[in-house]
Order: structure tokens, then sequence, then C-alpha cells
């Protein structure tokens, strides 16, 4: 296990940086049930995600973006097609594969709530729970993985708070903490940035960009365009279930792009090397 | 209008229709009509204070339930339940209970007959309850099919009367666990629960009831107009001999029963006049983890036969629940036991099984008495019977270890003067 | 900052001192209910006979003599036995409460919720009503577990749907059932009052308590309360996970369906142990994981550990009120849990309603 690399940094590496991650989805899709008519919520889906990215999965509400998630984290099995992970599938049939498993990919949920109260530290310290044997206690190496999450995303003045008195900025960087403390190499957020404030917003997204860039495949979903387009390396666009383009943000932003999955004309506005959109409802 | 004006008026129906509480038919229609007379205003209120009493009641026992432990006490949750209905119950009847005249105090709670063979009705008896009313029990004519409820009733008309004029008797006597008369409660056949519409279809023109028995079956049972005698105490043999007199004059039995007691007295006094004489032997009544001390009606049957009871000596008063470690300390010479009809042996071994109790004289041979448990608790002139097979162990039990009682006995602390003025 | 010193943590600190206090409690209670009885043993012969040490005499007590081979049985055959039972039943409903909290996420989840007192209760009520007590004292016990199992069972048959249990499904199902057995208990025991004795039976048993209990009772409850608090422990962890949301917890690796039958099972043997070797005691499963968390947080590896602790605390302290409150007579131990209990529930509730925000 490598450990922090800079260690006086104020924001020490915390996570080893695996260039070979890979998460591979191969023509996977779930239908809710067996009948031929059963809903189906991911059709047919080729995605190929290399560690040292920021993806993000974009698509109006219904797309399929959670359950891509879902999916990827091995949440839910396909119905048909495989999941890989670093180019083996991802098998959830035993307690020991399924802890192996979240030793290697986070998962952060959209909604989240804590029954019991928990304080920050203690759900920061879940993240080593799949590191350790049922009846052994934390190692030292534990807790040096949960004080440099905490301090890399300055929970510790925060860290005997209980989790429901939190600000819903602070209970986010609270799930990083988590996916950062269990060192695994691939985090998956689902909607990190919604029900938060700009700045606090910008916030999520400039760490996740930070973690990214340490080599650690990060894959969120955003319903922010302009988000996705300044953050993120490469833009997976859904549309019922369906992938519709995939590749940089600035290729697969495009107007003709967003009109036909949002139904909104998009005008994009430049001042230099920033850009913006300006929206427009289409009249149907 | 006021609050209090309000109560006035909601209970002023009862206290004018005050009128004897037993069951005459003319009678037992006032309630309704009462209430029809009431004050709509009034009503309402009452009703509403009954639904709010009715949800405070809910409310408690559902709170009950929840805290309960793991809310599963069936039986004492049954018992919280009943108890709730009896509350309820009470709370609608409350114009009930004040409509029995309220006479001089009672000197004589007993039933006695007050007027015979006066014009359509055969006889009425009347008892003065605890309360100071007087309640009556008008019987038309002599009853011909009667129907009794519980068991000691049950026993006793069994024993005064002729199966043919016993309509029905309780479920309880139709096993071997409660009732002693099997042979002759299968003469009368019909064994009825607490259903009043069971007690009815055998068309009774009596029914005997006792003060446990579902409130509403003796309220129903009057309100269609037959007569119900419920016996209200069972605390000894003076209580038993009363209930026997009641029902010899409700059923018009009197010799017979007259001679039942004359025959269980003298059987009464023969044990304890043999007894008398015998060396007090200090004994203990123990069933399930609980001792009959003072008060209890097996308290009574052993000061008839000359025992002191070592649980009423102790304090205790009524069912006390009591350790072993407790029952090894008062170190009585002799324990009696109820169990299932049949089972005793199975009782007595249980009992001794517990290591530090075998190592008590008890462990030897005539110590632990075990008896059926409808011997046990009866309430009819069996009673006398259960004095003579209790004063039947200790003779067995003084004339093996008497001496050796004598000299190993220690005094117990806190013991009184009845017993050691008789140890020799 | 320096990475090691998690200790400086407010809880961790609070941690130290209620486990210190729970195990001196439950060690005073133990020795109390050793010390305490009928018999006035001196405590230098209770020692000694535990101890094993030579036999004096002749026992001098405050009531007269007793012989040292009484002394002996009293404390060896009731004493112990009865101290033991009732650490044992402590433990059992205490971790029982805390898993049944946990796995119904409600604090005020109790060992009766998802009917496995009932059923428990109902299987001992059986087997008392066919007259099984007396032939051997295991099998009413056995009856308890069996109806522990049973009731569990046909919980998570009902609750079960494609494959998962849904917590709100369970938790139903559990109230039904609980009201169904209650209603099969009740009638169980109408049946068997028409021959009184068998109720006597039924009703002094369900009033339950540790009086007079032997070794037998001992050796039936050891081996479902151990493997229960094992179970319980090995899945603490597990049972944190799972109060972050199902999602979460299996992204951490918790298989959440097998998790809730082991947590089931694990609740049924530590239940149904406890009912039958002591009837139906209550509170104990509400009011001490609740009390015990709000000490040291909801963290279950210490929550079920000292839950057990305490749990055994409050039942021995609770038998030596209900052994000392009416001496010479006994009080019913359910009956001491709740008048204890409760109000001490209400009042932590008052009290804590006010304070959510600090720790």
């Amino acid at each position: 296990m490598s450990r922090p690399s800079e260690p006086e940094s104020s924001s020490p590496r915390t996570a080893p940086a695996r260039v070979d991650a890979s998460l591979v989805l191969e023509n996977v899709t779930l239908a809710l049930g067996e009948a031929a008519h059963a809903p189906v919520l991911v059709r047919d889906l080729d995605l190929d995600l290399r560690a040292g990215s920021l993806v993000v999965l974009l698509g109006p509400n219904g797309s399929g973006k959670t359950t891509t998630l879902r999916l990827a984290a091995g949440l839910v099995a396909p119905t048909s097609g495989r999941v890989l992970l670093d180019g083996e599938p991802l098998d959830r049939s035993r307690g020991s594969s399924l802890r192996r498993l979240a030793r290697r990919v986070a998962y952060v949920p959209q909604s989240y709530q804590s029954t019991f109260d928990f304080t920050v530290r203690e759900l920061v310290a879940m993240a080593r729970y799949p590191h350790h044997g049922r009846f052994a206690a934390p190692s030292l190496a534990d807790r040096r993985q949960v004080e440099a999450a905490l301090e890399r995303l300055e929970l510790v003045p925060l860290q005997h708070r209980i989790a429901h008195t939190l600000s819903g900025g602070e209970l986010q960087r609270v799930q990083l903490a988590r996916c950062l403390a269990s060192e695994a190499h691939v985090l998956l957020l689902d909607e990190p940035t919604s029900n938060l404030d700009l700045a606090h917003g910008l916030e999520v997204l400039e760490v996740c960009r930070a973690l990214a860039d340490e080599g650690r495949l990060v894959v969120l979903t955003l319903h922010d365009l302009m988000a996705a387009r300044r953050f993120a390396d490469r833009v997976v666009l859904l549309q019922e279930g369906r992938l519709v383009d995939d590749g940089t943000p600035v290729q697969v932003l495009d107007a003709g792009n967003i009109r036909r999955v949002f139904a909104v004309e998009a005008s994009e506005l430049r001042s230099g090397s920033r850009s913006a959109y300006w929206f427009d409802r289409l009249q149907s | 209008m006021t609050g209090s004006d309000l109560c006035r008026n909601a209970e002023r129906p009862a206290v004018e229709t005050c009128v004897d509480r037993a069951g005459v038919p003319p009678l037992a229609a006032t309630p309704t009509r009462g209430r029809r007379e009431r004050p709509r205003s009034g009503s309402t209120l009452a009703c509403r204070r009954r639904d709010l009493r009715r949800v405070h009641l809910a409310l408690l026992v559902a709170f009950i339930a929840a805290l309960a432990p793991g809310g599963c006490r069936p039986a004492q949750r049954g018992g919280s339940a009943s108890e709730a209905g009896v509350g309820e119950r009470k709370a609608e009847d409350g114009g009930d209970e004040s409509r029995v005249v309220a006479t001089a105090p009672a000197a004589q709670h007993a039933w006695r007959i007050v007027e015979s063979a006066g014009g359509d009705v055969w006889r009425t008896l009347a008892r003065h309850d605890a309360a100071g009313g007087r309640e009556l029990l008008v019987l038309p004519r002599r009853p011909q099919r009667i129907v009794s409820q519980t068991v000691a009733s049950d026993e006793v008309l069994l024993e005064l009367l002729p199966a043919e004029r016993i309509a029905g008797l309780s479920t309880y006597s139709a096993s071997a666990g409660t009732s002693i008369d099997l042979a002759k409660a299968s003469r009368v056949g019909r064994f009825v629960g607490g259903s009043a519409e069971e007690i009815l279809a055998l068309k009774p023109d009596l029914v005997i009831t006792a003060v446990y028995s579902a409130p509403e079956l003796t309220r129903r049972l009057r309100a269609v107009g037959v007569p119900v005698l419920q016996l209200r105490a069972f605390d000894g043999w003076g209580d038993i001999e009363d209930n026997i007199g009641a029902i010899a004059a409700a059923v018009g039995a009197e010799t017979a029963a007259e001679e039942l007691l004359r025959s269980a007295n003298g059987r009464l006094e023969a044990v304890r006049s043999r007894r008398a004489r015998a060396p007090a032997v200090r004994a203990l009544a123990y069933t399930y983890g609980n001792a009959q001390a003072a008060g209890s009606t097996f308290d009574e049957v052993l000061r008839i036969c000359g025992a002191r009871n070592v649980a009423a000596e102790a304090g205790l008063e009524g069912w006390a629940a009591i350790d072993l470690e407790r029952l090894i300390v008062w170190d009585p010479e002799i324990v009696f036991l109820s169990s299932e009809t049949g089972r005793e042996e199975a009782e007595r071994e249980r009992f001794l099984s517990q290591p530090a109790v075998r190592r008590t004289r008890l462990g030897e041979p005539g110590r632990v008495v075990v008896i059926s448990g409808a011997l046990f608790g009866t309430v009819s002139h069996r009673y006398v019977d259960l004095v003579e097979r209790v004063a039947a162990a200790l003779d067995r039990l003084s004339a093996t270890h008497g001496a050796d009682d004598a000299e190993r006995s220690d005094p117990a602390p806190g013991k009184t003067e009845t017993a050691s003025e008789s140890t020799p | 900052m320096s990475p090691s010193t998690p200790a400086t943590s407010p809880r961790a600190r609070r941690l130290l001192l209620v486990t210190a206090l729970c195990i001196a409690t439950t060690v005073a209670a133990a020795l109390a209910s050793l010390l305490l009885g009928a018999a006035e043993i001196p405590p230098a012969t209770v020692a000694s006979i535990l101890f094993g040490g030579a036999a004096e005499a002749e026992i001098e007590t405050a009531g007269g003599s007793l012989e040292p081979e009484m002394a002996r049985s009293i404390v060896l055959q009731l004493r112990l036995p009865r101290c033991l039972v009732g650490l044992l039943v402590g433990a059992a409903l205490a971790v029982a409460g805390v898993l049944l909290q946990g796995l119904f996420r409600n604090a005020l989840a109790a060992p009766g919720v998802v009917g496995t007192s009932a059923g428990g209760a109902l299987g001992a009520v059986l087997a008392l009503s066919f007259g099984l007590g007396l032939r051997s004292s295991y099998l009413v016990p056995l009856g308890a577990i069996a109806g522990a199992f049973a009731s569990l069972v046909v919980v998570a048959r009902i609750a079960r749907h494609r494959g998962r249990t849904s917590i709100t499904d369970l938790l139903l199902a559990g109230v039904a059932l609980n009201a169904f057995l209650s209603a099969l208990n009740s009638f169980v025991i109408a049946r068997a009052w028409i021959d009184h004795e068998v109720a006597r039976r039924i009703n002094f048993w369900l009033m339950g308590g540790i009086a007079d209990r032997d070794w037998s009772h001992v050796a039936i409850a050891l081996p479902g309360c151990a493997a229960g608090i094992a179970l319980a422990i090995a899945h603490a962890r597990d049972l944190d996970l799972m109060l972050q949301g199902e999602d979460l917890a299996r992204s951490l690796g918790v298989d959440g369906e097998r998790l809730k039958n082991v947590l089931l099972l694990a609740t049924a043997l530590l239940v149904g142990s406890a009912v039958a070797v002591s009837g139906v005691v209550g509170f104990v499963g509400l009011v001490v994981p609740h009390v015990v968390r709000l000490a040291i947080g909801p963290s279950h590896r210490a929550l079920v550990l000292l839950s057990a602790v305490a749990g055994a605390a409050f039942v021995l302290l609770s038998d030596l009120i209900a052994r000392t409150a009416v001496s010479p007579g006994e009080l019913q131990l359910g009956i001491v849990t709740a008048f204890v209990g409760a109000p001490f529930f209400v009042f932590l509730l008052i009290r804590e309603r006010g304070r959510v925000e600090t720790l």
C-alpha cells in the first residue's frame, strides 16, 4: 500500500494511483422483471472507463444515470451483459467477494439518511470496515487513513459532530472523505452537487477533479451541463436508458445533442477560454 | 350550561330510577328508559365523556401493551384487556350502580328469604351489600331449570337436587381437572360456557353466577327477565356456608342444605377437636411459587387442622410469592402442593428435584403432600373433604415423625401464640 | 494533528467511563445477589463455599444456625444459578434489543416487535398445556426456543418478497404476527383454564422472573445466549453500515439479505433462550440499548458488548429489588423491570428531546 507521497502537504494523497484501473460495461441491459414488456432501465450500454479521468453521466430525469452507477457499483446485476472491474467480472456471490469489491469501488448514493447519532469520524471510519476482520479492532493504518481523509476534506474540526447536524455541503464532504478513506480507486458519486449552493458545489467538483488527477476513476452524475463541460474529461450522454453520445465535453455537449436529449435550445456564450450556455425551452 | 349542570343532568335519571338491582323484568328495563329520558346535551356529553374515557383507556392499554415485555404476556394482557372491559362497562353503568336504594347499613350480607308464596311470586330473596344497598332476587316460581356457572355451585346443586332440575352446569365441571363430582355431573350432561345466548337457549328459570363471572352476562340475563343469583364471597367456610344457604333458599332445598351443613360442620368439628390434641405442625401451602398466607382459604384449613401456617406467621397475607431459599429458611415440617389431577407424584418429584429442598426435612417421606388442584381450591361443601385430607396428612406425619420434629423444631421469628400453646 | 489520537473523541473517553461503570455495577449486582438471601449466610462463608474452601462445622446466621451442607446447597444450587440466569437473561434481552433496534432503524423496537417473544411464549404455553412441564424441565424451555424460531420463520416468509425483505414489511408482519400469536396464546390459556391447575402453571411461568432457577436453566440458556451474542458481535459493524442505507451498506461489502437473516436468527436464539428460562421479562430489550446508545453512541460493536453487560446488571438489580422490596415475600421480576424501566425511559426521552446538537 502506498502511503501519501507528500506527507507535509495540506492535502495528502490518500489513495494509490492505479493507472491500469478500468471499469467496463459490456452490452449491459437492466430490465425490471422477466416479462417481455418489463420496463427497461438501461439498454445495450457499452462503456469503457479508465483510471485518471473524471467521467460525467448526463441526461434528463429517468435516462438511466443512477441505474448505470448502481450497475457499475455492483449494487444490481445486469439482466444481460457484463460489468468488468479491472478486466474481471464483478462477483457479488459471496460476502467475501462483496468485501473485496468494497475495497476497490466506493459509491455515494444521491440521498443519504443516517439512523442514530453517528459522528463524522465514525461515518468516515466505516470505509475501513471491509479492510479488517469481523472481530478485529481497527489497525493503526486504518486510523491513519481516516485521519488523512478527514484532513484532506477539512473535516477535522467537525469530526465529533453528529452527522445529521451538518449542512448539506459538509455532509457531502463527509461522503467524499469516506470514499477517500476506503482507498478505492473507483469512485461512483450520484449527483454529489444536488442540494448544494454554488460555492459548495464547486468545492465538491474541485475535489473530484483533484481525485481524478491523482489517478482514480471518478464517475459522477450531474444535471449541470456547464459544470460537466468545465470539470469532466469525458461526458456520457444518456436518454431513456440508451447511450446517445460519449466523448469529450466539447464533442458531446453540442447544440444538436442538447436539443435532442434535453429538449432545450442551447446558445453557447464565449468569453476568452471560458464558455457558458443560455437555454431556451423548445416549443413543441 | 356549566359543566357541573351537565354532569348532574347526566346522572339525574339514574338517581330517579332508584330501584332494587335484582333482575325482575319490569325493573330490568329501566336503565334503557332512564337513558332515553336524559336531556340531549347531557346525554351527548355523557357519551363524549364516556368515549374520552374509552380513548384514554385504549391509549393506556396500548401504551402498556407497547411497553410490556415484548408485548407478549398473554395472560397479563388478557387480564388487562378484560379489566379494561370492566372499567368501560362500569363507566357505562354508572347509573346502574346508584340505582340501589340506600338503606340502613347492612349487618348481614347473606341472602335471606324476605317473603314467601305471595301472589304470583313464589319467593323473594334479599341481601344487603357492603355499600349499604339492598339487592332483591324475585323468583316467580320454584326453579326447575337451573343453570350454574361456577364450579362451587355446580357441586352444591348436584348435592342438593336431582339432576332433572339442573338444566346446565359450567364447562369447568366437564373436565376431570376441576370437578370432583364427575360422575354426578355427567348425569346432567349439559355444560355451558359463559355466553348469555347459550344459557338462554336452555330456558333457565334461575342462573347462578359468581362475582367473578363476566358482569355483562349477569346484566344481560337480568335484562331479559331471568333471575340471577350472584354469589359474592368465597373466603373460607363462613362464605361457603352462606353460599350453600343462598343456593338452597333460591332452589327451595333448605332441608337438604341444612342436613349437608350439619354433617359438614360435624366433620369439621371432629377434625378440629382431634387435631387440637395433636402437636401443632409448622405447615406451608405452596403452589407455583406462591405461599398461601394469612387470609387465604388454605390458611383457614390449616388453622382448623391445628397447624401453624409459617407463611402467615412470617407476616405475609393472601397469596405471596416467595423463593425456595425463603421456604428452606422457614423450614416447614410439611408442605402442601397442588397439581393437576393424576399428576400428583410428578409434581412432588419436581418440587424435590431442587437439591437444596431435598436436603431439608421435606426430603423425608410424608412431608410433601400433593393435593389435586380441584380439591385444593374448592369453595363448595367439598371444603370439608379438603380439611379431612389435610388433617389425615398431618395425622400421618405426627404418627411417623412426631417425636423427631418436637426436638428439631426451632422457633421461627415472629411466631404467634396460637401455635406455641399447643406445642407439647 | 497527530494521526494516532482518536481517543481524544468525547465518545471514546465516555466509552471507557461507561465500560468501567457497567462492569463495576454488574459485578456488584452479582455479588449482592450471591450474598443476599433469606438464609443470612455470612459473606465470608459464601466466599469460602464459592471458592471451594472447607466448610465450617456450623454456620451461625441471624435467624439461627445452618448446617454447612445446607449452606452449600443454598449458595451453589439456588443463589448461583439464579445469579447466572439473571446475567444471561439480561445480556440476551439487551443484545436482542440492540439487534432489533438496528434492524428496524427504530430506537423503540423491542424483542417483542417481530413476534419472537410471543412465539416463544406460545411455544412454552403449548408445552405447558400439553402437560410437558411435568415430564422434564427441559421441554418447556425447548418449546419456547422452538416457538421463537417458528415465529421468525413465519415472519420472514410473510415479509419476503422476490427474495428481499423490506424493513417495513418485516415490521408490519411482526406486528400482525404478534397480535395473532397473542390471540393464540390467550386461546390456549382459555382452553387450558378448563383445567385450573394447568392455567395456573402457565400463569406462573408467564409471570416469569428468575427465582428458583437451577443449573438446568443455566444449561438451557447458555448455548443460545452465547451463540446469539457471538453472532451479534460478529455482525455489529455490518449493522452500522446497514443503518446508512442498504445501497451504501452493500457498496461497503454487506449482503443485506444475509445480514437480516443472521440477525433474526441471533434474535430468536437470544429471545427464545431468555423466554425459556425466565418467562417474559419486559423493558430490558427496550431500555438498556437505548440508554447505552445515549451514553456511548450508536456504533454497534461497543453497543452490543456494553448492552450485554448493562442488561445483565439491570436484570440482577431489578431482581434484587424484587427480592427485597416486600420481603419476606417477592415481587415479580417483570413488574420491577417495568416499574424501574418505564419512568427512566420516559425521563430519558424528555431529557434528550432538547439536546440533539450536543454530542
